[in-house]
């Protein structure tokens, strides 16, 4: 039987049990602040999410912390899709990194363009840079914890 | 079992108030996020507990308390709530529409209730509705903090709203460095000897009494000890650590020795590195003065562990006065007093 679609703007009384017995997998939650309490609580759940970053505003440092627990949590969580996505990207050829140095725009200084890629050139803050540094730490110690393209046990 | 204060707001003023240290010197608009709810659940699982006490203040003034109630139910833990029930009608009716009474449900309220004749007559009300709607997930709590007290309203509460018949008893105890009623070391003796008069009260309603922290053996006779063996649950005359964590992470041993070398909760790795801590800072303590009696240095069921000499907030409120020649730990935490 296929799962009853919830309803996210009640509180969470009213979708914990339910969410957590019929669902395997959330549709895309955007990544303003509450939706990002949502996501960790579902995680925890054992309920796979997934964010949208195209939708509403940014909290990068919200999105760090998150990504921090879906890391390095220490009890075993569903995976939050975005994530494991951007962690799962392989780090550009070095090809691309030369090119990247010689080139003189707002990026070349960035730590964090090694996962972003330029993509959030746009409405880049040192929040956004912080986050995409995070994600490169991910990188290596996913690397390091279960060896290159396996994906979280959790 | 350890406690997470979900909000430092309360909707009581009791006299003998061993928490109002914490309730006064913070924010109290602080709560427990569900950032901090997931990564404290976390933190106990990993460390094998899945057995946790919700305090506060009153933990039911929570904006989200039965939303995190059923998410840790969902973890699979055990959950104990401390409670006045003291709270508005509405409230109550709202915790009870997310939280139905299920005798088989992991959830436990324990009511800390005062003599209605020392309440104003709405808090009274208030915790009657709450025992109506909650009676069979409660059991009773009291604490004494004079020697005169009356337990007879206890028992017409728990026949009346069907409570559970173990009634928690613990001696209100003193806030080293401030002011609240509470037993002196000097009126225990009586009190325990208040608290036997009512033995038969207790075996007639079929009703167990469990003895909190701080008690001491010595406090009873030989022939009271049988009596308390036919009414109590299993006898511990132990002290701590309870282990508390405030809404903002920080934590210590109990209410009383919050001032004690409180640590945030993200400086241990787990639950054992935690009571390994306070269990030194109370092994400093009583290093320096063995229980709450002189003989207490001395004591053979001291010397075996069983008992410990009473509250270890009456020997630190007794070195308070004293000049600074004890444990550096301690002298520190005398000096803030």
């Amino acid at each position: 039987m296929p799962a009853e679609p919830v309803d996210f703007s009640c509180r969470p009384a009213e979708w914990i049990m339910r969410t957590a017995t019929q669902h395997e997998e959330i549709p895309l939650l955007p990544v303003s602040g509450e939706f990002l309490t949502k996501a960790r609580i579902l995680s925890s759940l054992g309920v796979r999410v997934s964010l949208d970053l195209s939708t509403g505003l940014i909290d990068w440092e919200a999105l760090s912390d998150l990504l921090s627990y879906a890391v390095y949590g220490r009890c075993p969580h569903a995976p939050i899709e975005l994530f494991e996505t951007m962690i799962a990207q392989p780090p550009p050829e070095q090809e691309t990194l030369n090119e990247q140095f010689v080139t003189r725009d707002s990026c070349v200084n960035c730590q964090g363009w090694r996962a972003c890629f330029g993509e959030w050139k746009a409405q880049c803050t040192p929040a956004c840079q912080d986050f995409f540094t995070e994600i490169i730490d991910a990188r290596l110690y996913r690397l390091k914890q279960f060896g290159e393209g396996k994906p979280c046990p959790h | 079992m350890a406690n997470l204060l979900l909000t430092r707001r309360c909707v009581r003023s009791c006299p003998y108030c061993f928490a109002s240290e914490q309730m006064n010197m913070n924010d109290l608009s602080a709560e427990v996020s569900w950032e901090d709810l997931i990564y404290v659940t976390d933190f106990f699982e990993s460390s094998g507990e899945k057995r946790l006490s919700l305090l506060g203040g009153e933990p039911l003034l929570h904006k989200h308390f039965p939303d995190m109630v059923l998410y840790l139910l969902k973890r699979g833990f055990h959950v104990t709530v401390f409670t006045s029930g003291a709270i508005p009608q509405e409230l109550t009716d709202t915790i009870k529409s997310f939280l139905p009474v299920d005798l088989l449900m992991p959830l436990d309220f324990v009511c800390n209730l005062n003599e209605p004749s020392c309440s104003p007559k709405k808090e009274n009300e208030r915790v009657e509705y709450f025992l109506k709607q909650f009676g069979p997930k409660c059991g009773p709590g009291f604490n004494i903090y004079r020697p005169d007290f009356d337990l007879l309203f206890l028992f017409d509460l728990i026949n009346r709203f069907g409570l559970k018949r173990h009634l928690r008893l613990g001696l209100a105890a003193p806030i080293p460095g401030a002011v609240n009623q509470c037993l002196s070391v000097s009126s225990i003796r009586p009190a325990m000897q208040r608290l036997l008069s009512f033995a038969a009260d207790f075996a007639r309603n079929r009703l167990q009494m469990e003895l909190d922290c701080g008690f001491t053996l010595c406090s009873f006779t030989d022939e009271e000890l049988g009596t308390l063996f036919r009414i109590a649950t299993p006898l511990h005359f132990g002290c701590g650590p309870a282990v508390d964590i405030g809404p903002d992470m920080m934590v210590w041993s109990c209410f009383p020795l919050s001032r004690l070398a409180p640590r945030s909760l993200y400086e241990f790795a787990s639950l054992g590195e935690l009571l390994d801590h306070f269990r030194a800072r109370l092994g400093d303590l009583r290093a320096e003065s063995g229980g709450i009696h002189y003989e207490c240095d001395e004591c053979q069921h001291r010397e075996i562990g069983r008992c410990q000499g009473g509250c270890a907030a009456h020997i630190l409120a007794a070195m308070k006065d004293e000049p600074s020649i004890r444990l550096p730990e301690i002298n520190t935490c005398l000096q803030n007093l």
